[in-house]
């Protein structure tokens, strides 16, 4: 699997909020034991597939919002992911709508309010009145995947929301 | 004499390392962290007397010594972050001193269980007791400056 950049020219406010260069976020990568023990235990059940290797270079609002090219919302970038929504002039998709590809996929959480995790849509299927709607996101330090919406582990405690650029 | 991490089955530090690496907020980390802690049992153990909490505190130390070692996240983290909310309720200096040694680092990798250690240490119920007395204090003194005030205007 080559990397491809799922949606290019994503937020370019990124360093008005740290203040600081981007590159200033990045993690440690996880170890490789880290890696085989965490992967061993996801459920066969979720129905996902690993696109690119774990990093710590940058996590699911990186690859969203920042290209790839840093973590934010870890204890070393605080940033208001709903405020960036608004900055970057995201409009939330009515309920009453289908999901576009590249639509921006936010999970929040169903009790904090706060976002957990965020993805692009990267599939969409249709069988009989139900969409299928597959996205393509990074898993904290893990790799990136693509699965079901509502296959990752924040999916049991948050609502779905899309999110969309319009022109 | 068995590790207290020893008492971690390994499938249960496979979903553990899954859940807090896969992690993108701090909230979610400690969130995760709480919840692996109490599932773990340990908390069990401790009550059943199978080890102590010098024991517990002694490993937790033993744990964030081989976190700063390291320039990866690895598996310490994971059980140093399971071992850490039980450390937590600990009413002991040196359950404190050790959060707080841990709170102060902040560079990764050590970073996320740094902030799950802050958190921890700000929401000891020592800490909480304390931030409740200056609130106190502060209203006292605010509402005596009030009153003085009122007085010369009069």
């Amino acid at each position: 699997m080559s990397w491809v950049n799922p949606h290019p020219n994503r937020s370019l406010h990124i360093e008005d909020y740290t203040g600081k260069p981007i590159e200033n976020n990045i993690d440690a990568d996880p170890s490789e034991e880290a890696i085989a023990r965490s992967e061993r235990s996801i459920s066969p059940n979720r129905f996902i597939e690993k696109l690119v290797p774990p990093t710590g270079r940058y996590n699911c609002h990186g690859l969203v919002f920042a290209n790839r090219r840093t973590n934010l919302g870890g204890p070393n970038s605080p940033i208001d992911l709903d405020d960036l929504l608004q900055r970057d002039r995201y409009r939330r998709i009515d309920a009453r709508f289908r999901p576009q590809l590249g639509d921006i996929v936010i999970y929040r959480h169903e009790s904090t309010g706060g976002i957990e995790h965020s993805g692009i849509v990267s599939f969409i299927d249709k069988i009989g009145k139900e969409a299928i709607v597959r996205v393509w996101s990074k898993w904290g330090a893990l790799g990136e995947y693509e699965h079901q919406v509502n296959s990752c582990i924040e999916s049991d405690y948050c609502n779905i929301e899309y999110w969309r650029l319009f022109a | 004499m068995n590790r207290i991490s020893d008492f971690i089955s390994e499938e249960f530090l496979g979903h553990a390392a899954f859940m807090l690496l896969s992690s993108s907020s701090i909230d979610r980390y400690i969130r995760t962290a709480k919840s692996l802690s109490f599932a773990s049992q340990l908390k069990q153990y401790l009550d059943l007397s199978i080890f102590t909490d010098d024991d517990l505190l002694k490993e937790a130390d033993s744990l964030w010594r081989q976190i700063l070692q390291k320039d990866k996240r690895d598996i310490p983290e994971i059980k140093l972050a399971i071992l850490l909310p039980l450390a937590a309720e600990f009413a002991s200096d040196k359950a404190s001193n050790i959060l707080l040694d841990i709170a102060l680092q902040d560079r990764s990798p050590a970073s996320w269980v740094s902030a799950l250690a802050r958190h921890l240490f700000n929401n000891r119920r020592t800490n909480i007791e304390f931030r409740e007395e200056v609130k106190t204090l502060s209203i006292i003194s605010f509402s005596s400056e009030m009153a003085q005030t009122a007085n010369y205007d009069i």
